[in-house]
């Protein structure tokens, strides 16, 4: 009762706050009528899964709202006796209704799905235009576009799609990591059903652990943060799971030829409560196996799996209940085994999150939602050796990770069709664990152990109003409050927000946006790709949080009649105290798993930074028989360490001056879709070596010459050694990266449901992209010649997927 | 096994699905020949020495013969400058030609008749007294396979000298007679428990222990002493040092390149300078 009473009278203070915005608003425009609200849920039909973002639009008033994450919309009008509202969502046939405002009404919708539909018809004022949302910098998914696009090995991978957006650039060949607006994957804030998800990735990034198949909504906002995101500085990924269809059983699922998943979902209670179980597991190590097995060689496998599961209840119109969790794994393991020995080594690394979620309705004007979330990541290295006949044992074990516990509030709070104002609270206890060391050499006796955990609270406190003061005019200003208890230290940064749209005609709007952000936690990693080793770890009295400022402008301008639009943006990022690698520091230092404390992290990173900024044109077709999208950034991104390159700025090794992608579905008829992406990004700068020398350190004891040195421990690899000379750093340009991938599918419906077989090929016109490069010697006879060695990761890669739903 | 770690999983990654051939149609990074100086003076030093070298192409024909010319090298302590005599594979100066000295400034250049010119600078670290002393302490270890054992832990601590950056270098050899076997000194190195560079970061003015060196009992012996060489370095000899102990070369895709620390302007490689004192610990 007493967390009642909290939240009551927190939402008060909210609300005092937005009559008086909103009594401003009134009293400027001087309405005198009665007041009414409309308000109610928008679902999908046939599921009553909740849809996210639907426009609902009076076409009478030139005004409207647009659903919250839970499906919730709520408009307040002057009274009427005829009001029609339009609700309308891509990929869903609209609704339109027409009544009458002479008290509180509640009105719930149900879209139909188009695919359902068979047959299209076209309206350009079904969805919601580009140029009627106040947001800019944003890319808004859906499942099916995640399905529908060609993928490596047939996985679908939902980052992989949204590196084809302007302004998103992945950092290697075959990575999931985003790279937006010149900020690093560290810098995303990645967040599931409210659960912050790190290392958001499988199998070294080459798949992301999101399993398209159990999302529903995907939202990734690259700039103009409205103030209820925090804790990033470059972008945030928002994703929903499906709630479960709360009206009958259905399935659906995939066998591709690295992994197969399933998902099933259907009521617990008819039209009350549902629940949702996907998963997903590869098998290259099951049928790995039996054959090494059968040829005695070390038994070598990798695998990994995910499970999304959701349930939620529905007590009625005001209060909704909602768990949902991911668990996944990745395991590499090695079992030796001769005579009298056996030897089982491993590398095991995953995320697990917990989002327990309530929805409150107080009234038809004010929805709120409590969240207690749980989020986990660890990675472990562990090493068993036996020696049987001497009952020897030896057992090492290092681990990493990060673990938070979330306790969040939030409230949508709509007074009139001008307002929305937005407010919540936020604390995230995190627990870091950058290393922990664990060894026993008598069974059961610990011989050394080396755990460490650090603390560190982060807070943050928002209110925010997207204000409509005339039909021209959209405006989204916040602020957030933002703290963070670090080990030694605590800071507190305001975080002004500020978006506005302006509507200069009825298809085209100008944009532009404001946001600082401040970043309160650091990722550890120097190899330019996601590996399970980066390491999390809090800011701290000498490694400070990372600080942004950036500013876009932009205009948007839809085409009605041809169903594209345009948008175009302008940004300037500015990011200070980011942090780099010092010189030689690495974090892969798994060698010797117990030296590692021996170092502090801090002493392995320096403070600097950056500047990005570019341009972004992306013209889009959402709607027809073609849809897709061409999308370019024109981009710089510079960095300035005092400790790196002499102090000097050098390019980014994801600098990318151009990126192009090309993305185009077909839909030839009901049963078959062709869909191809093409991909161009200037190559990434990275430093290579100029010429070569032999280098000398000094030595007083050079004349000691002895057979029994004695060596304590720490021996410093201190020698003669020819050595590579380097220029500026990232001094040279990898070749640019292009290919082209394209896709298939044949759907049938059957008796019990719909079958699609998917043949696709990735990189179809074997592009041999650069990976890395190396330099070395080329003999030939007597001459010898240096040469620069190009790895290249994936050639011209087909494969086949059957799909299933029923 | 453990030592094997995650590059095994990307070497059978890359076995798999990569492919490697030689880089077409790149700009390689084009040549330019420096001269490539080595040299620590110290006073120390009767005679001091600078070694003289020059980079070697890494792309294109490695055969192709790199002359550094007829070569001249020059010693400036901010009053006068002499030209430095040749040795084997560079130059040296003894202390009657010029004297190095704590707390002065010395400027070396090298030129060539084929253009090529180099040159550097350093500053000699103000001799101090850094007061050393030393502890030892028997220890007895014990192995679950080799039972137990004497050991001699000997450290060593050093005042650091407030109000300046200092940078130290430590070192050590054991100078002991064993009647049994030897009829003369036996000199060994001895690498100690921890780094033998040290900053005064954190610590300034402070007592500190440098170095500590755990040893077998000497109980056999006739006689035994530690000698503990403790140098007081500029921070270019600190830094680079310290860069060529992490080397990486460039050549794992998965870290940085760490290039090796120079403060020669128009070349490559280091001109720096320390003081040097040493401690003698008698064991035994």
């Amino acid at each position: 009762m007493k967390l009642y009473s909290a939240l009551k009278f927190f939402c008060k203070d909210i609300l005092v706050i937005s009559c008086f915005l909103s009594g401003l608003s009134g009293g400027l425009n001087g309405q005198q009528l009665q007041r009414y609200t409309i308000s109610g849920f928008v679902k999908e039909a046939g599921s009553g899964e909740s849809l996210i973002g639907v426009n609902v639009y009076m076409s009478d008033r030139k005004t409207g709202t647009v659903t919250n994450n839970y499906g919730f919309y709520s408009l307040t009008l002057p009274e009427s006796d005829s009001v029609e509202l339009v609700v309308s969502y891509v990929g869903f046939n609209p609704e339109i209704r027409k009544i009458s405002l002479r008290k509180n009404t509640e009105l719930n919708f149900e879209l139909r799905s188009d695919v359902l539909l068979r047959e299209v018809t076209i309206s350009a004022d079904r969805a919601e235009r580009l140029s009627e949302s106040a947001r800019m910098s944003t890319v808004k998914l859906q499942g099916a576009q995640i399905r529908n696009i060609p993928s490596l090995l047939g996985e679908k991978d939902v980052l992989k799609v949204l590196q084809l957006m302007p302004g998103v650039q992945k950092g290697s060949e075959g990575s999931s990591g985003l790279y937006v607006r010149g900020g690093g994957p560290d810098q995303n804030l990645i967040i599931l059903d409210d659960a912050i998800v790190y290392n958001a990735n499988h199998l070294f990034g080459f798949f992301s652990l999101f399993n398209g198949n159990a999302l529903k909504n995907i939202e990734l906002t690259k700039g103009g943060f409205p103030a209820r995101y925090g804790g990033r500085l470059s972008s945030v990924l928002e994703m929903n799971m499906k709630d479960g269809n709360r009206e009958e059983w259905h399935g659906e699922g995939g066998i591709g030829l690295i992994s197969s998943n399933v998902t099933v979902e259907g009521p617990l209670k008819k039209n009350r409560s549902s629940i949702l179980l996907s998963g997903r597991r590869t098998y290259a190590d099951l049928i790995i196996s039996p054959i090494l097995k059968i040829m005695d060689e070390e038994n070598t496998g990798y695998f990994f799996y995910d499970l999304n599961a959701k349930v939620n209840y529905d007590f009625g119109r005001k209060n909704k209940l909602y768990l949902s969790g991911y668990f996944g794994k990745d395991k590499f393991y090695l079992k030796y085994r001769s005579t009298g020995i056996k030897e089982n080594v491993g590398f095991l690394w995953g995320n697990s999150t917990a989002t327990l979620r309530w929805n409150h309705l107080f009234n038809n004007k004010l929805f709120t939602n409590a969240s207690a979330v749980f989020s986990n990541y660890s990675f472990g290295i562990y090493d068993e050796y036996k020696v049987v006949s001497e009952n020897k044992d030896y057992y090492a074990e290092y681990y990493s990770g990060i673990r938070d516990y979330t306790l969040k509030y939030d409230l949508d709070y709509l007074p009139n069709p001008k307002h929305w104002i937005k407010g919540g609270l936020i604390t995230v206890f995190h627990r870091f664990n950058p290393h922990a060391f664990i060894e026993e050499d008598i069974p059961g006796q610990i011989s050394e152990r080396d755990v460490e955990f650090i603390h560190g609270i982060e807070a943050g406190i928002y209110a925010e109003d997207t204000w409509h003061p005339f039909q021209s005019l959209k405006i989204n200003a916040g602020i957030r409050l933002s703290h963070f208890i670090a080990p030694g230290k605590r800071y507190f940064h305001p975080e002004p927000r500020l978006s506005a749209a302006w509507r200069i005609s009825n298809d085209l709007a100008i944009k532009a946006s404001y946001a600082s952000m401040n970043q309160y936690i650091h990722m550890l990693s120097n190899t330019g790709i996601s590996l399970p080793t980066d390491l999390w770890v809090p800011a701290t009295e000498r490694v400070k949080p990372q600080q942004s400022k950036q500013v876009a402008v932009g205009a948007v301008r839809d085409f009605p009649e041809t169903m594209f639009s345009l948008s175009v943006e302008g940004y300037y990022k500015k990011m200070d105290n980011v942090i780099g690698y010092r010189e030689g520091a690495s974090f892969l230092e798994l060698n010797e798993p117990g030296d590692i404390e021996k170092t502090d992290w801090q002493d392995k990173v320096t403070a600097g930074q950056s500047w990005s900024y570019g341009l972004e044109f992306l013209l889009q077709k959402k709607e027809g028989r073609v849809t897709g999208w061409i999308g370019y950034t024109l981009s710089w991104t510079q960095m300035q360490f005092d400790s790196i390159n002499s102090g000097r700025k050098f390019y980014a090794r994801y600098d990318r001056r151009h990126d192009i992608s090309l993305v185009a579905f077909f839909r030839v008829n009901d049963r078959i879709n062709l869909s191809g992406t093409w991909v161009y990004g200037t190559g990434n700068a990275v430093t290579l070596p100029l010429s070569e020398y032999y280098a000398e350190p000094h030595d007083l004891l050079k004349d000691v010459h002895d057979p029994y040195h004695y060596y304590n421990g720490l021996s410093e690899m201190l020698y003669s050694r020819t050595v590579n000379e380097f220029g500026e750093k990232n001094n040279f340009r990898m070749r640019s990266y292009h290919r082209l991938d394209l896709g298939i599918q044949f759907h049938k419906t059957k008796k019990w449901g719909e079958r699609t077989w998917e043949i696709s090929v990735y990189n179809a016109y074997n592009r041999l992209n650069p990976f890395f490069y190396y330099s070395d010697v080329k003999y030939d006879g007597e001459k010898r010649t240096g040469v620069l060695r190009q790895v290249s990761l994936f050639p011209i890669i087909p494969s086949f997927t059957y799909s299933f739903k029923f | 096994m453990i030592n094997k770690g995650i590059p095994i999983i990307f070497l059978l990654l890359f076995t798999l699905i990569s492919c490697e051939r030689e880089a077409k149609n790149v700009i390689l990074p084009e040549f330019r020949q420096k001269l490539v100086i080595t040299s620590f003076i110290s006073p120390s030093d009767q005679v001091s020495f600078v070694s003289v070298s020059t980079n070697s192409r890494i792309y294109g024909d490695l055969y192709q013969t790199i002359d550094q010319g007829n070569l001249k090298a020059y010693m400036s302590d901010g009053n006068r400058e002499i030209e430095l005599a040749m040795a084997d594979e560079g130059f040296e100066f003894s202390s009657v030609d010029m004297q190095v000295e704590p707390g002065r400034s010395y400027e070396l250049r090298v030129t060539s008749d084929k253009g090529l010119h180099a040159e550097g600078f350093c500053t000699v670290p103000v001799k101090r007294n850094f007061v050393p002393e030393a502890d030892t302490a028997k220890k007895v270890w014990y192995d679950t396979y080799q039972g137990s054992m004497n050991l001699l832990v000997t450290r060593v601590f050093l005042a650091d000298y407030p109000g300046e950056d200092n940078y130290y270098r430590f070192g050590c050899k054991m100078v002991y007679y064993d009647p049994e076997y030897y009829y003369y000194p036996y000199i060994t190195k001895i690498s100690g428990t921890g780094s033998d560079f040290a900053d005064d970061k954190g610590k300034d003015g402070e007592r500190f222990m440098a170095n500590s060196y755990v040893l077998p009992y000497p109980k056999y012996l006739d006689s035994a002493f530690l000698i503990f060489y403790y140098q007081s370095t500029d921070k270019a000899y600190y830094d680079y040092h310290k860069s060529l102990m992490k080397y990486s070369g460039g050549d794992n895709p998965f870290t940085e390149p760490s290039p090796l620390f120079s403060n020669i302007t128009g070349g490559l490689g280091i001109f720096a300078s320390y003081t040097l004192d040493s401690l003698v610990i008698r064991l035994r």
